[in-house]
C-alpha cells in the first residue's frame, strides 16, 4: 500500500543554512505522529515543504500528489494549522467563513459556526482583535468543519495557555481523528501530545534522529533507577544519559534485557521528553 | 466560478475602504467645483464679469456673405462662450483628476497586494486551502486593472452627468433670449467614448499592471519604492542616454486625450489628433487597429511572460526583511 507521506532525500537551504539534509520518511494512513525536535530543528520547514509553502530538493508524495505541482488538489484533502497566525488580520470572522465557504468545498459551515458558538469569538470581530488563543480557536475551528484525510499542525499550541492547549488537542481527538484520518504535529513541547501519539519523529540540524511507533519507543528505550553502589556496573550496559535524583542515579538504556537490568535498580518506561532530551544531548 | 468570484469579493472587501475615501473625496471634490464655477457663471450672466466679447459690434462668418449678429446677440453668445469654456474645462479637468486617481490606485494596490500578504504571514492561510496559485495572482491583477478602471468609469459617468445637471439653464436662457440655440452634449456619445478609451486603457496598462504585481511578489522592503523607481529611472535613462520621451509617453499620453476628448464633445468642435466629436476614439488610428497592432502583441507578451514569473515567485513565498 502506498504511504500517506512519502518523503524522499529531502533537502532545503536558505543561503548558507541547510535546513533540511536529504530527510526520507514514510508516514501510513491512520497514524498520530508527532514531528518533534528544538528550535531551529527544521520541523516547519519540513511541514511547509509538505504543503508546498516552499521549494525544495527531493521528492515528496502526499496522497500520491506533489505538493508543489499539485498543492490545489494537495489542499482539497488537508488540513494545515501554521504555528504563527497567519489568518488575515483585516478580515471579520464572518468574512473568513465566507472566504472559505466559496473556495473549499468540503467545508462545512453550519459546523464551523456550532464549534464557534462553544467560544466566545463573535462573528462581527475582525480577527487582529482577537486574542492569540481566540485566532488558534478560529483557525482549528476553520480545519475541524473542513472534511480532510490529513491534518498537519505546526506548534499549534506555541504561546496558548494550558487551557487551550488542553482544549485543542481533546477537540483535535473527539472531532477530528476517527482511525481513518491522519495527523502530523510539530511541536517541541513533547510531554503535552506524547499520549496521543502513535508514532514519533525526532528531527535536529535537519536531519532525523529517530522515527519509530510509540510501542516500539517504550520497548526500546528503559529508564533504569540504580543506588549509587549499582551506577558502575549500569555504566557498563553504555547509558545514554545519566543524572542524580534524590541521592539515586537516574539512567537512559537502549536495546537491553529488561529482565537482566531489573537487578540493577527499578526499571521504568522512560517518557518520550526522556528519550528526546537524551538522543538531543546525546548527539550534541 | 464559485471560486474566483469569492476570491474577488476578498480583494474588493479588504480595499473598499481605500475605493469608498477615494471616491468621496473626488465626489466632494466635483462639487467645489462646481460651486465655484456656478458663482462665476452668475457673476459673468448678471454682468459683473466683463468679457472682450462684449466690445465686438459683429464678425464675419464665411465667405458666403456677411452674416452680422446684432450687440445683444453678440454680447450673449460672448456670455454663453465663456461659460462653455468653462464647464468643458471643469470636465477635463475632472477627467484628468479621474486619470491621475486611476494610476495611483492600481499602483498603490498592485505593489501591496501580495506583500501585505507576505508580511502579515497570511500567504500560508491562502495556500493552505485548495486555490490555485495562478487563480490568485489573477484574481489580484484582475481586482486592480478592471476593478479600478471599473471604478473609474462609473465616476466618469457620474462626472458626465452632474456636469449635465448643474450646467446652469440661465445659459440656455441667455442664448434663447438672444435667439440662439444652445449646443446640445451628445452625454451617450461621451460616455460611449469614455467606455472605449477605459478599455484600451485596461490593454495598455496591462504589463504595468503586472509588473507592480511582480515587485509586490519578490520585493524584501519596501515595495512603493522599487515599484516607482524602475519605470522612473528607465524613463530618465531612455530620456537623457537616449534622447527619447518614449517611456514617459507611454505612461501619460493618453490621460490628457480623454479630457480634450470631452471638452471638445461639449463645444461641438474637434479634440486632439485622432479624436473627433461624436465618434469614437481613434487616438492610434482606431480601437480594433489599436487592438490587432503589433504594440498590442508585445503589451500582451511581456505580460504574460511577466505574469509567469510573478505565478513562479509567489510559489516560492520569499520572505520580506
Amino acid at each position: 500500500m502506498e504511504p500517506l507521506i512519502d518523503i524522499q532525500n529531502v533537502s532545503k537551504s536558505f543561503g548558507a543554512t541547510k535546513a533540511l539534509k536529504s530527510v526520507s520518511l514514510d508516514i501510513e494512513a491512520g497514524r498520530i505522529v508527532g514531528l518533534v525536535g528544538p528550535n531551529g530543528a527544521g520541523k516547519t520547514t519540513l511541514l511547509r515543504a509538505l504543503t508546498g509553502g516552499i521549494n525544495y530538493q527531493g521528492n515528496i508524495r502526499i496522497l500520491g500528489l506533489e505538493p508543489r505541482t499539485q498543492r490545489r488538489k494537495l489542499m482539497a484533502s488537508t488540513g494545515v494549522i501554521h504555528d504563527v497566525a497567519v489568518l488575515p488580520p483585516w478580515m471579520k470572522v464572518k468574512q473568513v467563513l465566507d472566504y472559505m465557504e466559496g473556495v473549499h468545498p468540503q467545508f462545512d459551515r453550519p459546523s464551523c459556526e456550532g464549534f464557534l458558538a462553544t467560544t466566545a469569538i463573535e462573528q462581527g470581530k475582525k480577527i487582529k482583535h482577537l486574542s492569540k488563543g481566540m485566532k488558534t480557536q478560529l483557525h482549528l475551528a476553520l480545519v475541524m468543519a473542513t472534511e480532510t484525510r490529513l491534518l498537519i499542525l505546526d506548534e499549534p499550541t506555541h504561546g496558548l495557555d494550558i487551557l487551550f492547549r488542553k482544549r485543542l488537542y481533546t477537540t483535535v481527538l473527539d472531532d477530528y481523528f476517527d482511525g481513518d484520518k491522519s495527523i502530523l504535529i510539530s511541536t517541541h513541547q513533547v510531554e503535552e501530545v506524547e499520549h496521543i501519539l502513535s508514532d514519533v519523529i525526532f528531527i535536529r540540524d535537519g536531519s532525523v534522529l529517530l522515527y519509530t511507533t510509540m510501542d516500539d519507543l517504550r520497548e526500546k528505550f528503559v529508564q533504569l533507577i540504580s543506588p549509587a553502589e549499582k551506577a558502575e556496573e549500569v555504566r557498563q550496559l553504555g547509558p545514554l544519559t545519566e543524572h542524580e535524583l534524590f541521592g539515586r542515579k537516574v539512567f537512559l538504556l537502549k536495546d537491553v534485557d529488561r529482565q537482566a537490568v531489573e537487578r540493577l535498580g527499578k526499571v521504568q518506561v522512560p517518557s518520550v521528553a526522556d528519550v528526546f532530551v537524551a538522543l538531543m544531548g546525546g548527539e550534541g | 466560478m464559485k471560486t474566483y468570484l469569492t476570491l474577488l469579493v476578498r480583494e474588493w472587501r479588504e480595499w473598499r475602504t481605500v475605493m469608498i475615501i477615494v471616491g468621496s473625496l473626488y465626489l466632494v471634490g466635483m462639487v467645489g467645483w462646481s460651486v465655484v464655477l456656478h458663482k462665476g457663471s452668475n457673476a459673468l450672466i448678471r454682468g459683473e464679469i466683463h468679457t472682450e466679447w462684449e466690445d465686438f459690434r459683429g464678425f464675419d462668418d464665411d465667405d458666403d456673405g456677411p452674416e452680422w449678429l446684432t450687440p445683444r446677440q453678440m454680447a450673449a453668445a460672448g456670455r454663453a462662450h465663456v461659460l462653455l469654456f468653462g464647464w468643458s474645462h471643469m470636465l477635463r479637468v475632472g477627467a484628468a483628476f479621474i486619470n491621475v486617481v486611476l494610476l495611483v490606485l492600481i499602483l498603490f494596490y498592485l505593489v501591496d497586494a501580495v506583500y501585505k500578504e507576505r508580511s502579515d504571514g497570511s500567504t500560508f492561510f491562502y495556500r493552505g486551502l485548495p486555490v490555485s496559485d495562478m487563480s490568485i495572482i489573477s484574481s489580484k491583477l484582475v481586482a486592480g486593472m478592471v476593478g479600478f478602471l471599473g471604478i473609474s468609469f462609473i465616476l466618469g459617468v457620474l462626472w458626465i452627468y452632474f456636469a449635465q445637471i448643474t450646467f446652469p439653464g440661465s445659459i440656455r436662457d441667455l442664448l434663447a433670449g438672444a435667439d440662439l440655440s444652445p449646443y446640445q452634449v451628445a452625454s451617450l456619445d461621451l460616455i460611449k467614448d469614455w467606455l472605449v478609451f477605459h478599455c484600451l486603457q485596461l490593454v495598455w496598462l496591462v504589463p504595468f499592471g503586472v509588473y507592480f504585481l511582480f515587485v509586490s511578489t519578490v520585493t524584501r522592503s519596501r515595495p512603493l519604492l522599487v515599484g516607482m523607481g524602475v519605470p522612473i529611472l528607465l524613463g530618465l535613462f531612455w530620456r537623457f542616454l537616449i534622447g527619447d520621451d518614449a517611456v514617459w509617453e507611454l505612461l501619460t499620453t493618453n490621460f490628457g486625450a480623454i479630457g480634450s476628448a470631452i471638452q471638445a464633445e461639449w463645444l461641438g468642435a474637434h479634440g486632439p489628433e485622432g479624436v473627433i466629436a461624436g465618434e469614437p476614439i481613434q487616438l492610434f488610428g482606431s480601437f480594433v487597429g489599436y487592438l490587432l497592432s503589433l504594440r498590442t502583441v508585445i503589451s500582451l507578451l511581456v505580460a504574460g511572460g511577466l505574469f509567469g514569473i510573478t505565478v513562479y515567485a509567489y510559489r516560492r513565498n520569499l520572505p520580506v526583511s
